[in-house]
């Protein structure tokens, strides 16, 4: 069956702060850099913008205020409850579906202050599901997914090599990448001696926390004919979910809710994996990728540490990955660098980052409980 | 130092507390299909049969996975560091699983599959937690 949104979406401009430990400035103001940054860069008008999707914790009606967007007949949160991916793929949706014509998508991100550590889960105390984990020091989200980790790790014999071949790999890639947080490259020794944070998840496992905005101009591949950039087509969206609401009381840890996004991607999109120049896979936790690689059908179920330990997601592996760096090293965007990035590849705009001859990617992957992909190609 | 949170008795979960409290371990259980369900859930999610009966169960289980907190983070566990954090699948049913801290052993110990047994550890007066020890090869606890 043909997808009726196959195509029907297309990626125009891209906008990206820094990823800064301290911006210095105010989340409004480095969130309407980026916005307009990402207007300008599609060489759009402001008065243009019909829809606006978006994630986090900034008040997304401050921004309209603050771009003078008069009315929007699109307003809406991710695809699928999670990371920018879905914002990305929200937006698409929407154009595709002819519920507005131009969206802008951003996610914006806010290191942590003093005060607040949103890491923790148990704000509201020891009360419904969170009885059964509070009182067992089982609050903080990393903690979620290091059982799963482990896992791979006892099941499939993944290796701290082999995870540590893909942090090495993404600092390095990182070192190309002028927005990225992380630029110092590192050895495996220096993985290999990063501190347990929740074993076997180590502190160079974990995305640091950044303020940061992406974002992106989506419109109909009409309106992109006299705009500046090439547009980038959007061929898939989806999502997917399964019925439990955490990661820890999950009934399934050989699996995450990615399955059930990679169910219609491939069809929707009128492609498979094999057909990836290269993917964006979500990295939060660099173990994360593990799953995104057997789960969107990268690799068969269990292999994903083979994958990595080969060298196969380096620029010159079978399946080049994040060359950004991933949330990894770039910084903590909920993935939203990845929607960037693919942007900037497929229109050759990644300076000395980019991968030669690459045409068609995806972004997949999610928060362990939640999920989202989509297929794009030049 | 933080306080611990303790658990909040509410309808749907009192009968697991209530039962810790007098050193059993009880789940809720459908009686018209048989499917246990554990945290508490308002109906069977299995057959939506609306009332779930509170059942004993053995105290038995594996180990599903489990992590080692390192970091700062979880108030009340500032003192203990490291400590582990298991996932045990109980012995009646695959799939039903609960969470606990591991009592009297080393995180080196376990596997996926260890078989655990439940033990109680009283914090107050009014909370008792289900905890757990690496069984035996003899059913009992070492």
């Amino acid at each position: 069956m043909s997808n009726p949104l196959r195509d029907r979406a297309v990626i125009v401009g891209v906008g990206h702060t820094p990823s800064s430990r301290h911006m210095g400035k105010s989340p409004m103001r480095f969130t309407l850099e980026a916005c307009t940054q990402a207007i300008e860069d599609a060489g759009i008008d402001r008065s243009e913008i019909d829809g606006i999707v978006t994630v986090g914790t900034l008040n997304e009606l401050e921004v309209l205020q603050h771009l003078g967007l008069e009315g929007v007949t699109y307003h809406a949160g991710p695809l699928g409850g999670g990371v920018g991916g879905g914002v990305a793929a929200n937006a698409a949706l929407a154009v595709a579906a002819g519920l507005c014509d131009v969206a802008l998508a951003f996610v914006t991100m806010e290191a942590p202050r003093p005060g607040i550590t949103y890491n923790y889960m148990g704000h509201n105390g020891a009360r419904g599901d969170d009885a059964f984990t509070l009182p067992y020091g089982d609050g903080v989200f990393m903690q979620h997914f290091a059982p799963w980790y482990q896992r791979r790790r006892q099941i499939d014999g993944v290796t701290d090599e082999q995870i540590g071949a893909y942090v090495v790999a993404m600092r390095e890639n990182a070192s190309r990448n002028p927005n990225a947080v992380w630029r110092e490259p590192i050895t495996m020794d220096d993985y290999l001696g990063s501190r347990y944070v929740a074993d076997p998840l180590r502190l160079l496992d974990c995305d640091m926390p950044v303020d940061v905005c992406g974002a992106v101009i989506i419109t109909t591949p009409e309106r992109a004919k006299d705009l500046k950039q090439k547009p980038v087509y959007v061929s898939a969206m989806t999502t997917g979910q399964r019925p439990r609401p955490s990661g820890i009381f999950w009934h399934d840890y050989d699996e995450m809710p990615y399955k059930w996004a990679a169910k219609r991607l491939w069809s929707n999109a009128g492609v498979g994996p094999e057909d990836m120049d290269f993917a964006m896979l979500y990295d939060g936790f660099s173990p994360l990728v593990l799953y995104c690689l057997q789960d969107f059908g990268f690799v068969p179920k269990g292999m994903g540490g083979e994958f990595l330990g080969a060298g196969e997601h380096l620029a010159t592996g079978s399946l080049p990955l994040n060359p950004h760096g991933g949330n990894n090293s770039e910084g903590r965007s909920w993935g939203f660098g990845h929607v960037c990035e693919a942007v900037l590849q497929l229109q050759g705009r990644a300076g000395e980052r980019q991968l030669a001859d690459v045409h068609t990617t995806m972004i997949g992957g999610g928060g362990v409980v939640n999920s989202s992909a989509l297929v794009l190609h030049d | 130092m933080a306080e611990l949170p303790l658990p909040v008795r509410d309808d749907l979960n009192r009968a697991y507390w209530d039962g810790a409290q007098a050193e059993k371990l009880v789940i809720l259980r459908c009686p018209a299909c048989q499917a246990y369900t554990h945290p508490p859930r308002a109906m069977c999610t299995t057959c939506w049969h609306e009332e779930l009966v509170p059942t004993e169960v053995s105290g038995r289980g594996t180990l599903y996975s489990w992590s080692v907190m390192h970091s700062k983070g979880n108030p009340g566990f500032e003192d203990r560091l490291p400590y582990a954090v298991l996932i045990v699948e109980l012995a009646e049913q695959k799939d039903l699983r609960v969470i606990g801290n591991l009592v009297g052993g080393q995180p080196s110990d376990l596997a996926i599959g260890t078989p655990m047994q439940v033990v109680f550890e009283k914090v107050n007066e009014d909370i008792t937690l289900p905890q757990w020890r690496i069984a035996a090869a003899d059913g009992g606890v070492r």
